[in-house]
């Protein structure tokens, strides 16, 4: 197994958090919101770094889509 | 021996596919805190008598889970499943008369999907300390978290690193098994074997 170190770095989630979602990055909160939407966290994590590769989840944890960021100049 | 003892957790729950969704969330929890679980589709080798396996399981584990989501028949006719009820009497059985007194020490955690259905179908349980998930795979983490919490020595990772974390874990075995030919269906129904190794080798590298 590889370890995906660099591959996480550039990994912006998505994640359920109870009522709302979360957007978190390699061990942390990128901010320390909770979106009451997902569509809500997913425009802010657009908009907060867009070469990031955004990772939205289900409910139950799994992936649903990978969206990839903006190649790097 | 001991050591293994006293870092297994065997894990008792149903297998349907709807469970799925609970019981990798519950594996991860387990092993990101430090400890192993223990289930009976960890190995699959038809030569093996399934209670067997089981005891011997129950037998080598100090913690166990027990989850009684499938209490009730979901359809008309269908029988509800006893499974999980004659597991917990086997892993008592054990804690209470096992000959090596190491087995009084046992701990239990039952775990119900609906609030106090289990006292309708098993009432011998009543006034035990039964927690609830309601089959959501955030709060199952928190319960089995707070559980091992009281119970361990060491100092475990708050629930939402646990729940973040699974969540990155699960980009990463999509990943690595979509590079190596799986479909995200065929990642989704891995096989036990698989899912355990993947998941102890993603620990041991990202916790």
């Amino acid at each position: 197994m590889k370890k995906f170190f660099t591959a996480a770095m550039k990994r912006l989630h998505i994640i359920k958090h109870h009522n709302g979602w979360v957007i978190w990055k390699a061990g942390q909160l990128v901010v320390p919101d909770i979106y009451p939407s997902k569509e809500a966290a997913i425009s802010y994590a657009r908009a907060h770094d867009p070469k990031d590769d955004l990772i939205v989840h289900r409910d139950d944890g799994t992936v649903e889509r990978v969206e990839r960021g903006l190649p790097a100049r | 021996m001991s050591d293994t003892f006293n870092s297994s957790v065997f894990i008792n729950c149903p297998f349907d596919e709807r469970y799925r969704i609970l019981l990798k969330p519950l594996l991860f929890t387990i092993q990101f805190c430090h400890l192993t679980p223990r289930i009976a589709s960890e190995r699959l080798d038809s030569s093996e008598v399934r209670i067997e396996k089981i005891q011997e399981i129950i037998v080598e584990c100090k913690y166990s889970i027990h989850d009684l989501s499938r209490i009730r028949s979901s359809a008309p006719d269908e029988y509800y499943r006893l499974n999980i009820g004659f597991e917990i009497g086997i892993d008592l059985g054990c804690k209470l008369f096992h000959p090596d007194p190491k087995h009084r020490a046992k701990q239990l955690l039952i775990l119900e999907a609906e609030k106090f259905s289990y006292q309708k179908a098993i009432s011998d349980l009543s006034g035990s300390d039964v927690r609830c998930h309601y089959e959501n795979p955030e709060l199952l983490v928190e319960e089995v978290r707070a559980w091992l919490a009281s119970l361990l020595e060491w100092e475990l990772p708050g629930p939402n690193t646990i729940w973040y974390e699974y969540n990155a874990f699960n980009m990463d075995l999509l990943a690595e098994f979509e590079a190596n030919g799986f479909t995200p269906k065929q990642i989704d129904q891995l096989n036990m074997p698989e899912f355990l190794r993947y998941l102890q080798e993603w620990i041991a590298l990202n916790r």
